[in-house]
C-alpha cells in the first residue's frame, strides 16, 4: 500500500506545532540589546564569566562575586554556546536560536501529551497556538530569558510523571528533570515537590521518595554553593543580586504569607477579558480564575502531577514579593488548557452550559483577539525592549568612545552596560527589603556605595529611571558629586561622579 | 567481459570524473579565488577556518557583501591549504575528487530507477557534462559541488532511514539530517535539501515505511534554523549584489529580463557547447517589456514541470531530475526574487542532473540488443562531445589573464568583460587602453551606475574634462540619490573650478535623501569648500553622525554647535540663514540637547519668531 506523508499528519501534528511555534519565536526575536529587562543581562553577564573561565560570577560588578541569585542552569547553557560562538553580541542569533528551538520543542512537548485530555484535535491546537503566540509570552522569549528552557523542563518532568505507572526508572527521570528545572528558575522546586506528592497520592510511596531524591541530587550542588558563597556580597545588592532569603529583607513566614497578593491569575483576566465596568470585570476575572480550578479539577485524575505542581506554583507566586505576570506567563500554554478542558466539560453538559460556554469564548474573543492581531501585526510585543533600547544606544556609544577602559559605570542596566562596553558596573539604584516595603537608599548611602565600589560614572537612561530622583538630588546639591557630561530632553544622560572627601 | 555491477558503474563514473578534469590540475586562482582564498587568512589554516564559523563568506577585506555564509566551504580551504601549503594545483585535485564523489553518489541515486548500465550513462553524463567546467575547475566553484554532494548524501540516507525496519534508523535519521544541515553550509542553495527529500519520498513507491515523514519537520526546522542564523551572519541578501540585468527594476521588469534567461538554461543542460564565464549584460540583455520570448519561456517551463508531474510513476527518475533542476535552479533565477547572477554555469551544477538522468533513462528503455546497442552508440557520442568540450574549456579558468582576455575574445558583448581588462589595463599603466574600455563597457551597458567611478577618474586625469561631466551626470542620473555618485560628480565640478554646480549637487541630493549621512557629509564639505559659515558646516556633520548612530561624537560636535549659534548672535544674515536650516537645527533639539532647545528659543527670540 502506498502511503503517502500526507496520510501521517495527524500523527505529526504536534510536529508541525513544535515546527509553527518555532518559527514565531524566530520572527519574534527583537533587535533589542540584551539586557533590558534587567534579568537577560545578569543571565549574560554570568554567562559570560563562565565562558571566559571566571566561574559562575557576576563579572560585571567589581570583584566579580560570586553568583547567587539566579540558579545556574541557563547561564550555563549559554556559556557553552558563548563558547562556540565568543563574539558578542553578534552571538545573540545562536542564543536566540537555542531559545526558538526549545520554545518550539516545549510546544511539541506539550502537544503530544495532551491526547490524554480528551479535547478535541482542532481545538486545542488552536489553544496552544494561541497559547505560545500570546504576545506576554513572545515579549519573553524575544529576549534572553531563561523561560523556555524552564517550561520545556518542568513540562518535561511533570509529563514523564504522569506518563503511566510509577516506576523507579520514570520516577528518577521525572525528578532529574524537575531538579534541572530548578536549577533554570527557583520555582521549578514547585514541579519536584509537585511530582513527589502526587506519587505519594498516586500510592507509589517509593517512587515518590525515589523522585525526590534524584532532583535533590541535580540541585545539591546548587545548594552548596548557596551555602558556600552566599554572604559574600556587599549588603547594599543584596536586594537585587543576593539569595532570596537574603533578599527578603528577614521577613517571617507569617510576615511573608500574611502580605500575599491574591491576585496570582490576575495576568491572565487582563490578558483575556475586554475593558470591561470594574465590577463587571472584577466578576469576569473571578470567572475567568474559577475556570482555570475547574479545568484543573477535571484534569487531575490524568495529570495529577501537573495540577499538584501547578497548585503549589500559584501558592509560591502569590506569596512571592514580586508581581505574578512572568512567573504565569511561562505556564500559560498549561493554562490555556486548563481552561480548555473547562470549557470542553461544561460544553458537554447540557444546553444552558452550551450557552455559558459560548458566552464565555465570546468574551474572551473580544478581550483577546484584537490585542493578541494588533500586537503581532505592529510587533508590538518587541516595542517594549526596543524602546528601552534606544536611550542605552546613545549611552553605550557615549561610554565606549569617551570614557576610559577602567571606567566604573553606576546604570539602571548594570549588567547590559558592561556587556556592551566592556566596564565595571554597578546599579544605580538601591534599596532594601523591610518586610515586602522596598525603601531606597538615601543619597548619603547610595553616594556611600558608589565611592566604596569605586564608581566613576553614572549613566541614566531616562527621567523615568528609578535612579532619576537620586541623581536630581545629588546634581543639585550644594556641592555636588556629579558633573554632567550631556543630557538628551527627556533621554539619557551621562554623569561624571567624584566621590566627596 | 567483466559483469556491470552498481558498484563498478559508480565508481567507473567517478573515474571518468576525475579523468576528464586532470588539465585542471595546471590551473592557478582565477577571479573570486584570489580574494576568497588566496589572500583570505581565514581560508589558509584549519584554526583560522573554525574562527571564521560564524563569519560571511567573503572576507571583510574584499569589500564584498554578497549574503552568503558557507563556513564549510571554508574549512575545506584550510584543510586544503593545510594539506598543500597553499598551492592552487592541490585544490583543483580537491574539487576534482570532490566532482567524482558527486557523480558516484548520483550513480547511487539513480540506482533505485535504472540498472547499472543506464546509471552509468546518466554518471557519465553528470562528470563530463560541460556546464560543470567553472564549478570545478574553478576553486571557489566548489561550492556548488559540496552542496550536491551532500544534498545526495541526504537523499540516500533518507532512502535507508525510510526503509529501515530496525532500531538503527535513528542512525540513518541522524545522518540525514547532518548532510541537510551540510549542505545549508556549503551554500545556501541547500534550502532545496528537504524538498528534494520529500520529492525522493514522493517517487519512491510502493516501499516507503509509514512512521518516517517525521523526517520532514526536523529538516524544516533545521532550515528556519540556518535562515535565522544566515540573515543574522550574512545579513540577507544585499541590494548593491544584486546582478546588473535586473539591478533596480521592478518586479513585472525583472521577470521580463528573467523569463528568457530559461531558455538559456535549457540550451546549456542540452547543447552546453557555447560558455561564459559570466552573463552580464549584454550577454543576456536587460529587458523591461514582457516579450514572445517570455510567454513562450513561461509555457515550456510549466509544461515541462507538468510533464515530469505526469510521468513519475513511468519516469520517476525523469521526475526527480527535472524538478531537482528547477528546484536547484529557482533561487537564483530571478524569478521569485532578485539575485546576485542573472544566470551563472556553477548554479546549474545540480541541474545537470535533468539530462544526466533523461540519457540513463534512454538507455534503461531500450528492449532490445539492437535498439541497446544504438542509443548506447548515440549517448556516448554526446557524452564523448561533452567530454571534449569540457577538457578544452577547463583551461580557461586558469588564471585572471587567460579568463579576462578570453571572456572578452568569447563576449565581446559582456560589459563587465570590458571593465576587468580596463582595470587590468590602468594597473598596467595603459591608462588610454583602460578609458577606451571603460568607455566601451558604459556604451554597451549605461544602466550601470558603477562604472563612472572607475571611468570619471580616469578621464578627469587625462584631461577629458567633457567625459568625466558626462559621465559622472549619467551616473547620477542612473541612482539620485547616491551619495557617492554625487561626491563625484562635485568633485569634477570642482576640478573645472565649478564650485557653485558642485553645492547645487551637493543640495539636491540632501533633498532628495536627507537622512542620508553620506549626503549630509558631502553638503558639509561643500559648504567648507564654497566657504559657507563654520557652523552650519558643523550642523550636517552632527546630524550626519546622529544618524550614523555616533552620538558620542555629537557631544564633541556640540561644542562647535553651539559656539557656532552664539557666535552668530542675532545678526540678521543668521536668522535667515537659521530660519533656511530650522530643518536641521531641530532634528538636533528635539533628539539631543536640552541647551539646543534653549539656544533656539533665545535665537528665536531675538530674531522676532
Amino acid at each position: 500500500m502506498r502511503i503517502t506523508i500526507w496520510q501521517d499528519v495527524r500523527r505529526l501534528w504536534p510536529g508541525l506545532l513544535g515546527l509553527v511555534v518555532f518559527a514565531i519565536a524566530l520572527w519574534a526575536q527583537t533587535d533589542a540589546l540584551a539586557g533590558v529587562f534587567y534579568d537577560d543581562g545578569i543571565y549574560l553577564s554570568l554567562a559570560r564569566s563562565l565562558a571566559e573561565g571566571e566561574g559562575f560570577r557576576y563579572g560585571h560588578l567589581p570583584g566579580d562575586p560570586a553568583g547567587v541569585r539566579y540558579p545556574f542552569l541557563y547561564p550555563y547553557v549559554l556559556s557553552f554556546l558563548w563558547r562556540v560562538w565568543p563574539s558578542f553580541p553578534a552571538n545573540l542569533a545562536l542564543f536566540s536560536l537555542f531559545d526558538s528551538a526549545v520554545y518550539g520543542l516545549s510546544a511539541f512537548v506539550i502537544a503530544r501529551s495532551v491526547a490524554r485530555l480528551s479535547l478535541p484535535g482542532l481545538s486545542v491546537g488552536l489553544v496552544l497556538v494561541a497559547a505560545f503566540a500570546a504576545f506576554p509570552l513572545l515579549a519573553i522569549v524575544g529576549v534572553r530569558f531563561s523561560e523556555p528552557l524552564f517550561l520545556i523542563l518542568f513540562s518535561g518532568s511533570l509529563l514523564i510523571a504522569d506518563g503511566g505507572e510509577a516506576t523507579t526508572k520514570r520516577a528518577v527521570a521525572a525528578g532529574l528533570l524537575a531538579g534541572l528545572a530548578t536549577l533554570t528558575r527557583s520555582l521549578g522546586l514547585a514541579g519536584l515537590l509537585g511530582i513527589a506528592i502526587s506519587l505519594w497520592y498516586r500510592g507509589a510511596r517509593r517512587s515518590s521518595l525515589v523522585s525526590l531524591a534524584a532532583g535533590t541530587v541535580v540541585i545539591l550542588p546548587w545548594i552548596i554553593w548557596l551555602l558556600v558563597h552566599s554572604g559574600e556580597l556587599d549588603p547594599r545588592l543584596t536586594s537585587v543580586y543576593g539569595t532570596y532569603s537574603e533578599g527578603s529583607g528577614g521577613m517571617g513566614l507569617i510576615q511573608f504569607i500574611g502580605g500575599a497578593s491574591l491576585q496570582v491569575f490576575s495576568p491572565i483576566a487582563r490578558l483575556l477579558l475586554p475593558a470591561l465596568p470594574t465590577p463587571l470585570w472584577a466578576l469576569a476575572a473571578v470567572c475567568v480564575s474559577l475556570l482555570i480550578v475547574w479545568g484543573a479539577a477535571r484534569t487531575f485524575r490524568v495529570l495529577p502531577a501537573l495540577i499538584v505542581t501547578l497548585g503549589l506554583y500559584a501558592s509560591v507566586v502569590t506569596v512571592w514579593p514580586y508581581t505574578p505576570d512572568r512567573f504565569v506567563w511561562v505556564v500559560l500554554p498549561w493554562i490555556f488548557l486548563l481552561m480548555a478542558v473547562a470549557l470542553h466539560d461544561l460544553w458537554t453538559r447540557n444546553r444552558y452550559w452550551k450557552l455559558v460556554v459560548g458566552a464565555a469564548a465570546l468574551v474572551i474573543g473580544i478581550g483577546f483577539l484584537p490585542r493578541e492581531i494588533s500586537s503581532l501585526r505592529n510587533r508590538a510585543f518587541a516595542s517594549t525592549a526596543e524602546g528601552i533600547s534606544q536611550p542605552l544606544r546613545l549611552l553605550i556609544s557615549s561610554i565606549v568612545q569617551e570614557l576610559p577602559s577602567d571606567a566604573v559605570i553606576a546604570g539602571g542596566d548594570e549588567a547590559l552596560l558592561s556587556l556592551y562596553t566592556g566596564r565595571s558596573s554597578v546599579p544605580s539604584y538601591l534599596s532594601r527589603l523591610n518586610g515586602r516595603d522596598e525603601i531606597p537608599l538615601t543619597p548619603a548611602e547610595s553616594v556611600h556605595f558608589y565611592c566604596a565600589t569605586g564608581v566613576t560614572h553614572i549613566a541614566l537612561s531616562g527621567p523615568g529611571a528609578p535612579a532619576a530622583r537620586l541623581l536630581q538630588t545629588l546634581s543639585t546639591a550644594e556641592v555636588s558629586p556629579l558633573e554632567q557630561l550631556f543630557s538628551v530632553r527627556e533621554g539619557p544622560k551621562l554623569y561624571r561622579f567624584t566621590c566627596p572627601d | 567481459m567483466p559483469r556491470l555491477g552498481p558498484l563498478r558503474a559508480a565508481l567507473l563514473a567517478g573515474l571518468v570524473a576525475l579523468v576528464i578534469y586532470a588539465g585542471a590540475f595546471r590551473n592557478g586562482w582565477a577571479l573570486d579565488d584570489t580574494p576568497i582564498v588566496a589572500e583570505n587568512p581565514a581560508a589558509h589554516s584549519i584554526g583560522a577556518a573554525v574562527d571564521a564559523a560564524f563569519e560571511p563568506y567573503w572576507p571583510e577585506s574584499a569589500g564584498v557583501n554578497a549574503g552568503m555564509y558557507r563556513p564549510f566551504v571554508m574549512l575545506t580551504y584550510g584543510i586544503d591549504w593545510t594539506l598543500s601549503g597553499g598551492s592552487p594545483a592541490w585544490f583543483h585535485v580537491s574539487n576534482a575528487i570532490m566532482h567524482a564523489v558527486a557523480t558516484i553518489l548520483v550513480v547511487l541515486v539513480v540506482l533505485r530507477w535504472f540498472p547499472p548500465l543506464g546509471a552509468l550513462a546518466a554518471g557519465v553524463t553528470f562528470a563530463v557534462h560541460p556546464v560543470h567546467v567553472e564549478a570545478v575547475a574553478n576553486v571557489v566553484g566548489r561550492a556548488e559541488v559540496l552542496v550536491t554532494v551532500w544534498i545526495l548524501a541526504a537523499v540516500l540516507s533518507a532512502r535507508r532511514y525510510r526503509h529501515h525496519e530496525h532500531n538503527r534508523s535513528g542512525v540513518w535519521l541522524v545522518l540525514t539530517i547532518a548532510f541537510t544541515l551540510l549542505a545549508m553550509l556549503s551554500k545556501e542553495a541547500g534550502v532545496i535539501t528537504v524538498f528534494v527529500l520529500a520529492l525522493d519520498h514522493f517517487l519512491d513507491i510502493g516501499k516507503t515505511n509509514t512512521r518516517r515523514a517525521g523526517l520532514y519537520i526536523y529538516a524544516a526546522a533545521l532550515t528556519l534554523g540556518w535562515f535565522y542564523v544566515w540573515r543574522a551572519i550574512a545579513g540577507g541578501f544585499v541590494e548593491s549584489t544584486i546582478a546588473a540585468n535586473v539591478r533596480g527594476l521592478d518586479a513585472a521588469e525583472r521577470l521580463a529580463t528573467a523569463l528568457p534567461v530559461i531558455w538559456d538554461v535549457t540550451r546549456l543542460l542540452v547543447w552546453p557547447f557555447e560558455l561564459a564565464a559570466d552573463y552580464n549584460p549584454m550577454v543576456i540583455p536587460r529587458r523591461t517589456e514582457l516579450g514572445i520570448a517570455a510567454g513562450a519561456a513561461v509555457v515550456f517551463g510549466v509544461a515541462v514541470v507538468v510533464l515530469a508531474v505526469i510521468v513519475a510513476k513511468k519516469a520517476p527518475a525523469i521526475t526527480f531530475g527535472v524538478l531537482v533542476a528547477v528546484a536547484s535552479y529557482a533561487p537564483t533565477s530571478n524569478l521569485f526574487f532578485s539575485s546576485g547572477v542573472a544566470l551563472a554555469e556553477r548554479t546549474l551544477y545540480l541541474a545537470a542532473l535533468a539530462p544526466a538522468l533523461a540519457l540513463g533513462w534512454v538507455i534503461t528503455r531500450a528492449h532490445s540488443p539492437r535498439i541497446l546497442r544504438a542509443t548506447a552508440v548515440a549517448v556516448a557520442v554526446l557524452c564523448t562531445a561533452y567530454g571534449v568540450r569540457t577538457f578544452t574549456r577547463t583551461p580557461f579558468w586558469k588564471d585572471n589573464r587567460t579568463v579576462i582576455v578570453e571572456d572578452l575574445v568569447e563576449h565581446p558583448e559582456n560589459f563587465r568583460a570590458h571593465i576587468r581588462v580596463a582595470r587590468v589595463l590602468e594597473q598596467l599603466g595603459d591608462s588610454t587602453a583602460a578609458l577606451g574600455h571603460y568607455v566601451t563597457a558604459a556604451s554597451i551597458f549605461p544602466y550601470e551606475p558603477l562604472i563612472a567611478p572607475m571611468l570619471v577618474p580616469l578621464a578627469s586625469s587625462l584631461g577629458r574634462h567633457q567625459l568625466a561631466l558626462r559621465e559622472a551626470e549619467r551616473s547620477l542620473g542612473l541612482e539620485p540619490g547616491n551619495p557617492r555618485l554625487a561626491l563625484q560628480l562635485a568633485g569634477v565640478h570642482l576640478s573645472n573650478g565649478d564650485s557653485a554646480s558642485a553645492l547645487a549637487v551637493a543640495r539636491s541630493v540632501l533633498s532628495l535623501v536627507p537622512d542620508e549621512p553620506g549626503a549630509l557629509l558631502l553638503y558639509a564639505d561643500m559648504l567648507a569648500i564654497t566657504g559657507a559659515p563654520d557652523w552650519k558646516q558643523q550642523l550636517s556633520r552632527a546630524r550626519a553622525e546622529w544618524l550614523l548612530g555616533r552620538p558620542v561624537s555629537a557631544t564633541q560636535r556640540w561644542g562647535f554647535l553651539l559656539n557656532a549659534v552664539v557666535g552668530t548672535g542675532t545678526d540678521p544674515a543668521f536668522c535667515a540663514v537659521w530660519g533656511q536650516n530650522l530643518g536641521l537645527v531641530r532634528t538636533l533639539r528635539s533628539d539631543l540637547y536640552e541647551s539646543v532647545m534653549e539656544e533656539e528659543r533665545q535665537a528665536g527670540a531675538s530674531c522676532g519668531w
